[in-house]
């Protein structure tokens, strides 16, 4: 750390005037000893040094003050008796034993099919609701025809074109089987998905 | 610096050494006389309590958890004696448990966001040092500020920096002595020191800090 002299320069580095303030032991010894020596004879240095110690005096002074505030004698008086009666108790007392935590994911799956039967003791119907609606989107697929046969390889069809055109044919069909199950008579195994999305009956109802 | 601040640390003569206490302590405990270790042990309470209070109140500023942070320090250190290595001085193993339960604290101070808790540390100390400070309101108002900047200054430095300070400085250890503590060499902590002194210098600048340098200057 030290760069005594300071290359370039007659003084000392703020690294060797605070060597002169903390004098070292073996190794750096001989050169805070110099440094205290350009000390001693250069009043430039002398003032750095002064500025540097009551710099740190400050700092110190102004600890002391806020701990005397904040601990005076009868606190630490006080602080003194407990830190003793605190040794009695622990005297008499057994050393602590050793506590074994389970590991978190123990418990995590009762838990959760707890929580799971919980969610369906309150909501009965949305059980119901669930196995209908799959049985509606069943009988959708079920109804859709079949598909035609891959055309002749007289012309290789644009990709985009074919999709496009099997994915209208599904909706259409899928479309037909919703429509026909609105304008039907309420059927009972799907009462449950009116229960679930009430407002799409009557709205089908008023645009047709 | 006087060193009156450490008197309180130093054993009055004729009294046993910490050596000598340590080994006799370590002794009882031993041969199973608990009761006699604590009694030989408070007199280790006595001597180091003190700067205890002050190396933990540098660090937590709230005098509550200071009281706790000493009082669980020395319990440490009474546990743990029989295993202590002989050859430690004690004064220097004892700083560092307090030193590491108070970074422990401010860590978990930190985790657990306890803002509200630091404000009202803060307004306790407030209430407690208006108490102390008695003299005229604008006096101690004006002692009350130029503390708060300077131990502010002191708290933002980086964690080593500031036990550097702390220790050499305020606690009067040797710069090496400050590395068994904190488990660095003498070398680094004079580096960890020089920072402190230069970031100090930096943000106290201009302040009654320098014209008190000049003061002590002409009169030396």
């Amino acid at each position: 750390m030290s760069m005594w002299p300071l290359p370039g320069s007659r003084h000392l580095t703020d690294a060797d005037v605070l060597a002169v303030l903390f004098p070292s032991g073996a190794g750096g010894g001989r050169q805070s000893a110099a440094a205290a020596r350009h000390v001693r004879r250069c009043p430039a240095c002398a003032a750095r040094r002064a500025e540097l110690e009551g710099l740190l005096d400050d700092l110190a002074t102004a600890h002391d003050d806020a701990f005397e505030a904040a601990f005076p004698a009868r606190r630490l008086a006080a602080l003194e008796d407990r830190i003793l009666r605190s040794l009695d108790r622990a005297g008499e007392a057994r050393p602590p034993q050793a506590r074994v935590l389970r590991f978190p994911n123990h418990g995590r799956r009762p838990a959760r099919a707890a929580s799971a039967r919980r969610l369906l003791s309150r909501n009965p119907g949305r059980l119901g609701a669930t196995a209908a609606a799959a049985l509606l989107i069943a009988l959708g697929l079920i109804h859709l025809p079949r598909p035609a046969p891959p055309p002749a390889p007289t012309a290789p069809p644009a990709r985009a074109a074919t999709a496009a055109t099997a994915a209208g044919v599904s909706d259409e069909a899928f479309m037909d089987a919703v429509e026909e199950a609105l304008h039907g008579p309420r059927v009972p195994e799907l009462t449950a998905l009116d229960t679930l999305t009430p407002q799409v009956r009557e709205a089908a109802i008023e645009l047709w | 610096m006087s060193d009156a601040r450490f008197a309180a640390s130093t054993q009055p003569a004729g009294e046993p050494t910490n050596t000598e206490l340590v080994r006799d302590v370590r002794a009882l405990l031993a041969s199973g006389d608990s009761a006699a270790a604590q009694r030989l042990f408070g007199m280790l309470v006595e001597r180091y309590q003190r700067r205890a209070a002050r190396i933990a109140y540098h660090y937590l500023r709230d005098p509550v958890e200071v009281e706790e942070a000493v009082q669980d320090a020395f319990l440490k250190v009474f546990r743990h004696l029989p295993a202590c290595r002989a050859e430690l001085r004690f004064d220097l193993w004892f700083t560092r448990i307090v030193v590491n339960g108070c970074l422990d604290r401010l860590k978990a101070r930190t985790r657990r966001g306890r803002l509200l808790v630091a404000a009202n540390a803060e307004a306790r100390g407030l209430q407690e040092q208006r108490q102390a400070d008695g003299g005229s309101p604008e006096g101690a108002l004006l002692a009350r500020e130029t503390r708060r900047r300077l131990l502010a200054a002191v708290e933002r430095l980086p964690a080593r920096q500031r036990a550097a300070v702390l220790l050499t400085r305020f606690e009067g250890h040797s710069p090496r002595e400050a590395g068994a503590i904190l488990g660095l060499n003498e070398a680094t902590v004079r580096v960890h020191l020089f920072r402190a002194v230069q970031t100090l210098r930096r943000r106290l600048r201009g302040g009654r800090l320098r014209s008190a340098g000049r003061r002590r200057a002409a009169s030396a």
